[in-house]
């Protein structure tokens, strides 16, 4: 996959997963906790990218998510604030797919993977984007990614495509942006947060 | 050739049979006598005679004398009477064969050396294979599951669509049999039997030339089935009634490791054929302690919360009135052990436990302590992922703070019974635990017990053995030592092993008491109570009144140290499931 070489070391800081206190109480403004699901098709690298931002990892070897997989990424935001990132890793396959509502209900990103090589993981992505429509929950921030970028060679789905899909979801997320910055402060970080997801994410298309 | 005259009288009451541990043995009372240089077969059986010229097996102990002496193959197995033409001689040069076969299965097909029993890597290989493939066809077992409409599902090795002609034409034999109102549950074919089983709109079919008794691998079949409904639970029969050629293999995606490490074990894990699950040596305090916690983890809401390392049991529990079954742990543990994300992080996944109900999916917290020891919490409550969350950090702290998880890592260094160290008269409390306290003392040799016997396979020639306690449901087998060191030979001992097994379960027959075979590999000693299995493999030149005094020396060390290598005091295996609150997650309702 795309992520293997020279990826800017902005998930550094790992929050240790196994000890990692969960506050479980009150969202306090200082330390914000958000929900983030992956979703995609089997193969597309969701767990690479899950391992990349959460560890700085980059397993070459392929291992399948059985269920889903649950990861949490803390960063530090520039006015001393924390964003916790709850990451569900959610396993591709088919028979999993009546699951998905059990991960992605109260989320407020989802990252949405297909493999560029791959039209069916875009058909897929589509089919994601939009099932998150109607049954996510209406704030929702949806971030596409086309993964595998290193396999230029074999692009099935056309960059236009795809960027023009990031667009929209770029597009669709600063119309979240505006709408609530002024309002919502909470709601204005998860963006913030999320948006800096949705740059570290776009950062495998980005190097086509 | 006659069994010798058996001491032990068919018309023994089981009840009248000593309690195993208690003390002196029946089989100690046995005098038996070997009638000829050949190697010779006693069987005691609660009915004599059923076997045709009254021997049970006898190969003979030269290998050039097999093809002329030895009367039959394993004709012990339930499928005598269903033989085909294969004459006596065939049959028992297929055995000559099969020595050398067993030993190059799989290794011919891994191209991978002989010892490689923890070189084996999970996962489907040769799929530009299909069955024009010569190499296909002389792979030595084959697995296939397929759909009622002949659709291929799985195969062990090949790429499923390739194999989508030869998967119709086992659907035609078997739709061509059912048509006659019949089942077909064996076919024989030269030295190759391929084995049916039905169950509902999926087909299990192995075709194997390994010898095995059709018991054993219909067994191997059931396991199978059961690995797939833990997957998708039996609602996926559903989508059969919906679309009969429904394809059903995307549904399976991603899962030919979770297949391919369940026939692996098919060749090293005893629990395939013995129905029962082992222990890791443990000391009985350290088992408390995690009990304890596990208990206190059950009673907030948890169906079963298992600890094991590997394939052993640290400790398990069950909500009240709820019960594990063996074989629901082997596929559990399989499962979750050949899919490599477990140990990546957390995960909460759907799981169905077949013999629990095949119906419905539970829902499993699993989380790796470290490369070995891993926790298994199951809900049927779909929400329950925090809750479960929370109950593993109380789990891993009072763990931590006990010792366990270092316990499990020496007691796993330190490997469980070795032959070598049975000890010679029978103290009361004495080995495992009197081991254990030694190795204590020296922790950095644990080579130190058994130089002084590699090369001569422990006491009067024992090799091996397994014990197995019925009223527990778990068996202990002793580590492998010299000479059954490679992992081929550990194959070839557990299919005698299995051989043995079906042969002593025979339907219709009754369960045998003993049963002393010899051959040139080994002899093997079994002896079924009521309260216990014990088989035994011994230097084929043992001697016979030495090998069963040997056993009863066995039966007495597990007495002895039953506290730290069997979970005791676990909720009884009743068959009293509570199922009422059940998630009816169905599958159906995604497809």
């Amino acid at each position: 996959m795309g992520c293997a070489a020279s990826i800017p070391d902005k998930s550094s800081g790992r929050s240790g997963g196994l000890n990692n206190l969960e506050n479980g109480g009150a969202p306090d403004a200082k330390n914000l906790r958000v929900k983030l699901v992956l979703l995609g098709d089997s193969g597309v690298g969701k767990s690479c990218i899950v391992l990349r931002f959460v560890r700085g990892q980059f397993d070459p070897t392929s291992k399948v998510t059985v269920g889903a997989s649950f990861l949490s990424q803390t960063i530090a935001l520039q006015d001393s604030t924390t964003v916790k990132f709850e990451i569900w890793d959610t396993a591709g396959q088919e028979r999993y797919a009546a699951l998905a509502p059990l991960y992605y209900r109260g989320a407020a990103v989802a990252v949405i993977v297909y493999d560029i090589t791959s039209p069916e993981s875009f058909t897929k992505a589509q089919y994601w984007v939009k099932e998150l429509q109607k049954h996510g929950s209406p704030d929702i921030v949806m971030a596409l990614v086309g993964n595998k970028a290193d396999l230029q060679d074999s692009r099935e789905v056309p960059a236009q495509v795809s960027v023009k899909s990031v667009n929209v979801l770029i597009c669709f997320m600063s119309v979240h942006f505006h709408l609530f910055s002024g309002l919502n402060r909470y709601i204005c970080k998860i963006v913030i947060g999320s948006s800096m997801i949705l740059h570290f994410m776009l950062y495998f298309e980005g190097r086509d | 050739m006659s069994s010798s005259s058996p001491s032990i009288s068919s018309d023994d009451e089981p009840n009248s049979n000593p309690k195993p541990i208690d003390g002196e043995l029946s089989l100690a009372s046995v005098t038996l006598n070997e009638s000829n240089g050949n190697g010779s077969v006693s069987v005691n059986k609660n009915e004599n005679n059923r076997q045709d010229g009254g021997g049970e097996i006898a190969w003979g102990r030269k290998i050039s004398e097999v093809e002329v002496e030895a009367p039959s193959s394993p004709s012990s197995s339930g499928y005598v009477g269903e033989r085909g033409s294969s004459s006596e001689t065939t049959n028992s040069r297929i055995e000559d064969d099969e020595i050398q076969q067993v030993d190059n299965d799989d290794g011919f097909v891994d191209g991978v050396n002989h010892s490689r029993a923890s070189s084996w890597v999970p996962g489907k290989r040769h799929v530009d294979e299909d069955d024009a493939s010569i190499s296909w066809r002389k792979r030595k077992k084959h697995f296939f599951i397929l759909s009622h409409s002949g659709k291929p599902i799985y195969s062990r090795y090949g790429d499923e669509h390739k194999l989508a002609g030869f998967s119709a034409t086992l659907q035609a034999i078997i739709s061509f049999v059912e048509n006659g109102g019949d089942h077909v549950k064996l076919v024989r074919a030269g030295n190759h039997q391929v084995i049916f089983l039905v169950k509902g709109p999926i087909y299990l079919v192995c075709i194997s030339c390994t010898e095995e008794p059709y018991e054993s691998l219909k067994g191997q079949l059931e396991l199978i089935y059961g690995q797939m409904i833990l997957i998708l639970t039996k609602s996926v029969n559903r989508c059969f009634d919906k679309n009969p050629k429904f394809d059903m293999t995307p549904l399976l995606g991603g899962t030919d490791v979770v297949f391919s490490s369940l026939i692996h074990s098919f060749s090293w894990n005893p629990a395939t054929f013995l129905h029962a699950y082992t222990c890791l040596p443990l000391a009985y305090a350290t088992r408390q302690a995690a009990g304890a916690i596990l208990q206190d983890v059950a009673d907030s809401g948890v169906l079963f919360a298992l600890l094991m390392c590997k394939n052993k049991v640290i400790s398990l529990v069950g909500a009240q009135k709820a019960s594990l079954h063996p074989d629901d742990m082997l596929l559990l543990s399989n499962f979750v052990m050949s899919s490599e994300s477990f140990r990546t992080s957390e995960c909460f996944s759907p799981i169905c436990l077949p013999r629990y109900n095949p119906m419905a999916f539970l829902y499993a917290y699993v989380h790796y302590f470290d490369d070995d020891t891993y926790l298994m919490l199951l809900t049927t409550s779909s929400d329950a992922f925090y809750h479960l969350k929370d109950c593993r950090i109380r789990i891993e702290t009072v763990l931590l703070k006990s010792n366990v998880l270092s316990e499990v890592q020496r007691s796993l260094l330190e490997g469980g019974m070795r032959v070598e160290d049975l000890p010679l008269d029978p103290l009361p409390r004495s080995s495992l635990s009197h081991r254990m306290s030694q190795q204590r003392l020296l922790t950095d040799s644990p080579e130190r017990f058994r130089e002084s016997s590699v090369g001569i396979g422990g006491p009067a020639g024992l090799w091996n053995f397994i014990y197995r306690s019925i009223y527990l449901d778990q068996y202990v087998s002793s580590e492998f030592s010299s000479p059954i060191n490679s992992h081929q030979q550990q194959k070839r001992l557990y299919r005698a092993y299995q051989k043995l097994y079906s042969s002593m379960h025979e339907k219709g027959i009754g369960p045998h008491r003993t049963q002393f075979r010899r051959d040139e590999n080994y002899v093997l000693l079994c002896w079924v109570t009521p309260d216990f299995e014990l088989y035994a493999a011994f230097d084929p030149l043992a001697d016979k009144a030495l090998a069963i005094k040997t056993c009863n020396r066995v039966c007495q060390w597990v007495k002895d140290v039953e506290n730290e290598i069997f979970l005791q005091g676990a909720s009884p295996f009743s068959c009293a499931t509570d199922k009422a609150e059940f998630a009816a997650l169905m599958l159906e309702s995604y497809l």
